[in-house]
């Protein structure tokens, strides 16, 4: 840590006022970031991090109030004083990006506008010279086409191009702090990997520090310097980064690694971190995390632990610190691994019954048509699928995976029917579903369900879970009466690990990762075969991701189920599929079992998705490029291969026709001209 | 046509006539009811209207609404009084006059009618007289009123004699409000397992979860002003008397009914359309949702005075050739202002419905639309069950702002002359007929005053509970407990 910090923060005190009470959102929480380094906050949704950075700026909400602390920068106190100066400091001394760049600009505002707005509050630039900062700006934050997209409204950019606009802002008046709320949360993991690898040489040419706030664990791995873990408003663990990822030393710290999916974690069950964050608007007597760690003692619950010092910057607030100290030398690994072993090992299928064929779609294809001019007629198609083919076996997993726009949820719908298909055909046990009739399609419906990626859209407000999950019950097995459908929804609430109790409550009154279940309980009560699973853990944090992805895995195991999973999360993929297709602008660009894909990606596309993916390194490793540029519209796709304008590979006849499929291996299989169908021997990459 | 049966009492009988307008506001009344009921048992459901009952503003509009609508109501029981039999006869004949409860209770102010306008709290009449004097000469005077301060002895002991029936009024008026408070803070402290005397002071201090402090102080100020009115009513012109010399005040209490219904009764001919056209336009949409909003972009598009008053003028002709179908003047009127409720619901529909059709869209991209429709539950089924709910507030939201529009709506178009029928007591009418008495001189001035000061303290107090049911059924300002 540097001698002179430049953002102290100490015993910072913020709570909320709420229908219950006082809620302490952040509670003690002190830290510094001294110059030129980044400091990353982590911790789970709820915690505090984001009104700590909040309370910093002195931005909060009307219920929230600081209630005690101090927050000094660059040795003057921020929080005493007025409002008038710290208008200045805003925006001149610390800069701000927020999670969101859909929402974070002013849609009727030019970009150019919006930056010279911040211009004109903190810097005596006006006119020319304004105009030529703002350019240098926009070079600085990579954004190409600089003088048109000057003039340019936010509609016209992408999100990737809208958060470089966001940074070019928060950079105007050149600030020494630079605090990044979630800054890539939003975004896809390409362009996620550009972002932050804009922020590092940002933070690096321009002598920065960053506050960085985010729940993502290899993000911290691939940014900080220096370390703190957030749990229930207050601050558990401080460290340097190689320190941390060394050493986790809070065991809510560990836990976090634990629940992480990764490839290594393949057919393990993810360690859980039991129950939930505690309620913030009591007083906590002992360890906050006490009720939910393992090896909680009696003093966990009796006194809070104190800070204790472990090594030079390392210092974590438990009270068997030097225990967990002690077992580092023991041989443990840094990082623990310590899924446990899971009972039933999904690819040791051979105790059931062979895999018989469940879904094949082949060829499908969805156009939406533009209406344009004056009588609405169909103008030109968004091409959302594209020719998709592939099968899932039951009691498999097939994952779908690519970033957003690509089309992947349009073919999960088109499959239930809930979005018509243009053409192609979807065959489930021998029966093509696209064209059948409503009627004789409601028998098929119990064996096609769907768990939806949002927890809080996906249930109705106003429908208790009892009667939410019978709805389906309702609908599709008439023949049961009230009270067998009662002690069906029973069951299937206890199958998915719901409190008995909670069939009389609403969704409201349960957490993402409750809802979650619910959602899937509803899925689960019509017993169907296939469930289309539609990013069904992208709005939950880690450890709750973990507790779904083992409820999916177990009730694949008990049941049967065969899942087609739609993600653009790498890593879940790893942990939970058999087989997985990529999907590339409304086309499969590479299918084939998760380990030869996962392992020996062809495509280039997969390999800089792979790339991509901010994973945690003990020791930062150089990387290799990953794709550059964002998606293309799916109105005008580029000629040729659709990836060819972001390829590194791209050879003049990638921009002339669309590469058929390559056959690898019987269960590898590639749509790229690199590998071309006639000569079967790897083209050098 | 109206339902007729009797009740036999032993010296008197009467006939109890059933207007379509007070079915359709006792329907209405049994819906509120019901859904109350509904309300109460569904938590999510309560939880917006238990933020209305803890806002001090809404439930102090709530008492004044509350007033209206007992009064309302009352006027909205419909009798008809027997004529004293022919002698000999068994048969019973009844009035051709149609009087309602409030009617009944309104007695004196009903009948004490003057020969022509005489100003509030007057003795003598507003307007000269030719009067002929024992010895057969004629004067011009001022003549005294038949029961405007008929008991007083002379004009100079009005002051004393007003003062001294306010003072007692308002000292009855005290003890009824101690008794009721007493009544209430009793009930409290059961409920809420403390003494009386703490109740009391957590009352007093506006510590209680519901605003008891501001419920009583708003029943304090009505029952004051509504006990001394009483009290005068029956000695003094208290408002003045219109051109036929009808009392005001009793003219102003009777066109609440008038207000109420035309407020209410729309709406309910309005809910059908807007809820059925709107969300099936915004579910099915496709050809569905092209018809709809086609018939809404027509009809919006028709000015909707010129609508009004071409449907009324029709209707109007019709009744003047068929005047046989009705047997009491009541009855005629009252069909008139149904078919202006109709009518106007009619018109009034497209503003809801279009909210609807944009809201059902958004629905059915929900999740949980889309499950419902993945289990294949019929699109019956899927509107009941999941879109009617979820866009029940937008219907509340609506119903409760447009109220006040409607009433105001009564008053202008009664001012154009086509509103309701011109033998019905209402404040348009009274309007209307101001017309002519602020041209003359000097200035008749009370009838205008009164319909506004009755009028405004409905709109008024409607508009601030609309206010706070809308912000407590904004999802934006869900989070926020209670109002700053």
């Amino acid at each position: 840590m540097s001698q002179d910090p430049l953002l102290e923060v100490e015993h910072l005190t913020t709570i909320v006022h709420a229908d219950g009470g006082k809620v302490h959102a952040v509670d003690d929480v002190s830290f510094s970031i001294g110059r030129n380094e980044t400091f990353a906050l982590v911790g789970e949704s709820g915690c505090g991090k984001s009104l700590t950075a909040l309370s910093l700026m002195r931005l909060l909400p009307d219920a929230a109030e600081i209630r005690s602390g101090s927050v000094r920068v660059d040795g003057e106190d921020w929080l005493s004083m007025p409002e008038l100066r710290l208008r200045d400091r805003r925006g001149g001394t610390v800069g701000m990006i927020f999670q969101e760049p859909m929402t974070s600009l002013n849609p009727v505002m030019t970009v150019g506008r919006q930056i010279g707005e911040a211009l004109v509050r903190h810097t005596d630039l006006r006119g020319k010279a304004m105009r030529e900062r703002t350019l240098d700006l926009l070079a600085q934050v990579g954004i190409a086409d600089r003088q048109r997209r000057y003039g340019d409204y936010p509609f016209q950019l992408s999100g990737g191009q809208k958060q470089r606009v966001m940074i070019a802002m928060a950079l105007a008046a050149r600030p020494q702090i630079l605090i990044a709320d979630e800054p890539t949360t939003a975004l896809d993991v390409t362009i996620q990997a550009q972002i932050l690898e804009l922020m590092r040489g940002l933070q690096r040419d321009q002598r920065m520090s960053v506050l960085l706030i985010t729940h993502d664990l290899a993000v911290v791995s691939e940014m900080a310097h220096q370390v703190a873990v957030m749990y229930a408003g207050h601050l558990v663990e401080r460290a340097p980064r190689d320190a941390f990822f060394a050493h986790p030393a809070h065991p809510y710290s560990q836990k976090l690694f634990a629940a992480l999916p990764g490839r290594s974690r393949r057919a393990r069950r993810f360690s859980v971190i039991k129950g939930a964050v505690p309620p913030l608007n009591g007083r906590f007597t002992g360890c906050r995390f006490a009720g939910r760690c393992e090896s909680a003692a009696p003093i966990c619950t009796q006194t809070a632990p104190p800070w204790t010092r472990l090594e030079e910057g390392h210092q974590v607030r438990c009270h068997f610190a030097h225990e967990i100290q002690a077992r580092w030398g023991k041989g443990e690994a840094g990082v623990p691994v310590t899924g446990e072993k899971a009972t039933d090992h999904p690819t040791q299928a051979s105790a059931r019954p062979q895999p018989s064929e469940l879904l094949t779609v082949s060829d499908l294809k969805v156009h939406f048509p533009i209406y344009k001019g004056f009588l609405k007629r169909a103008q030109g198609y968004v091409k959302a699928v594209d020719g998709v083919s592939f099968q899932i076996q039951s009691g498999r997993t097939l994952a779908l995976v690519g970033e957003s726009g690509c089309g992947k949820t349009t073919v999960g719908k088109a499959i239930l029917r809930l979005i018509r298909a243009t053409s192609g055909e979807v065959r489930f046990q021998g029966t093509s579903i696209l064209r059948l009739p409503e009627a004789r399609l409601r028998p098929l419906r119990t064996d096609l369900q769907i768990i939806f990626q949002d927890p809080y859209a996906s249930l109705d407000p106003r429908m208790t879970v009892g009667s939410i999950v019978e709805e389906g019950i309702a609908a599709l097995r008439s023949e049961l009466g009230r009270s067998q459908r009662a002690q069906a929804v029973e069951r299937i609430l206890d199958q998915v690990g719901l409190p008995p109790a909670s069939e009389g409550r609403y969704p409201h009154e349960f957490s993402g990762g409750q809802r979650q279940r619910v959602a899937i309980a509803r899925a689960l009560a019509v017993a169907p075969r296939l469930i289309v699973c539609d990013e069904p853990t992208s709005a939950l944090d880690v450890s709750v991701q973990a507790q779904i992805l083992n409820l999916l895995k177990k009730l694949q195991d008990d049941l049967g189920l065969a899942y087609l999973f739609i993600t653009h999360n790498l890593a879940v993929v790893a942990s939970l599929a058999h087989e997985v297709a990529v999907m590339y602008l409304g086309r499969i660009v590479e299918a084939g079992s998760a380990e030869e894909v996962l392992d020996s990606p062809r495509h280039p596309y997969t390999q800089s998705l792979l790339a991509s993916a901010p994973v945690i390194e003990r020791v930062r490793t150089a990387r290799s490029p990953s794709a550059q540029g964002e998606m293309p519209s799916a109105i005008e796709p580029p000629p040729g291969c659709h990836f060819a304008p972001r390829c590194a590979h791209a050879m003049p006849v990638c921009r002339e026709r669309y590469p058929g499929v390559t056959p690898l291996h019987a269960d590898h299989s590639v749509r790229c001209h690199l590998w071309p169908a006639a000569s079967s021997s790897p083209n050098p990459a | 046509m109206p339902l007729s049966f009797s009740f036999w009492g032993h010296a008197w009988s009467v006939e109890w006539v059933v207007l379509w307008t007070d079915a359709l506001l006792y329907v209405l009344i049994v819906a509120a009811l019901l859904l109350g009921l509904y309300i109460r048992r569904h938590p999510p459901l309560l939880g917006p209207w238990s933020r209305v009952a803890r806002s001090p503003m809404a439930m102090g509009a709530a008492v004044i609404l509350a007033a209206y609508a007992a009064i309302g109501l009352l006027d909205s029981v419909h009798v008809r009084l027997p004529i004293a039999p022919l002698k000999g006869s068994t048969v019973h004949y009844y009035s051709p006059e149609l009087l309602s409860v409030f009617d009944l209770i309104a007695g004196p102010l009903r009948t004490h009618t003057e020969y022509s306008y005489s100003a509030p709290f007057a003795t003598r009449l507003y307007t000269q007289e030719t009067v002929r004097l024992p010895g057969g000469q004629t004067r011009r005077e001022y003549p005294r009123l038949k029961y405007g301060g008929a008991g007083l002895k002379s004009a100079a002991d009005l002051g004393r004699d007003v003062r001294a029936r306010v003072a007692r009024a308002l000292a009855e008026a005290g003890a009824a409000w101690l008794a009721a408070a007493a009544a209430l803070t009793w009930g409290l402290a059961r409920r809420h397992r403390c003494s009386v005397p703490q109740m009391a002071r957590r009352c007093l201090r506006g510590d209680t979860e519901v605003p008891w402090r501001t419920i009583g102080l708003t029943f304090g100020v009505v029952l004051a002003l509504g006990w001394s009115a009483i009290a005068l009513c029956t000695h003094y012109h208290i408002l003045g008397t219109d051109e036929v010399g009808r009392d005001v005040f009793y003219l102003s209490l009777k066109s609440i009914r008038t207000g109420l219904v035309i407020g209410t009764v729309t709406t309910l001919v309005m809910l059908p359309f807007a809820l059925a056209l709107g969300i099936s336009a915004g579910y099915f949409r496709g050809w569905v949702d092209d018809v709809v909003q086609y018939v809404y972009t027509t009809l919006n598009s028709i000015p909707g005075v010129l609508l009004i008053a071409a449907s009324v003028l029709i209707l109007q002709s019709y009744m003047d050739r068929n005047a046989g179908l009705y047997d009491t003047v009541a009855a005629r009127a009252d069909m008139r202002l149904l078919f202006l409720c109709l009518i106007l619901g009619i018109t009034s529909w497209t503003g809801l419905c279009r909210l609807l059709r944009g809201e059902t869209l958004k629905l059915c991209e929900a999740d949980y639309i889309q499950a419902a429709k993945a289990f294949g539950v019929s699109h019956g089924r899927i509107i009941t069950r999941h879109v009617l709910p979820n866009v029940m507030h937008i219907v509340l939201i609506s119903v409760v702002l447009d109220f006040s529009s409607l009433v105001l709506a009564e008053a202008v178009l009664s001012y154009v002359g086509v509103g309701v029928d011109p033998s019905m007591i209402s404040w348009g009418n009274m309007i209307n007929s101001a017309r002519l008495e602020m041209a003359r001189q000097p200035v008749v001035w009370w009838p205008l005053a009164s319909a506004f000061v009755f009028m405004f303290a409905l709109v008024l107090s409607a508009n601030l509970f609309a206010d706070v049911v809308r912000d407590a059924f904004d999802p934006r300002t869900k989070g926020r407990g209670g109002e700053r």
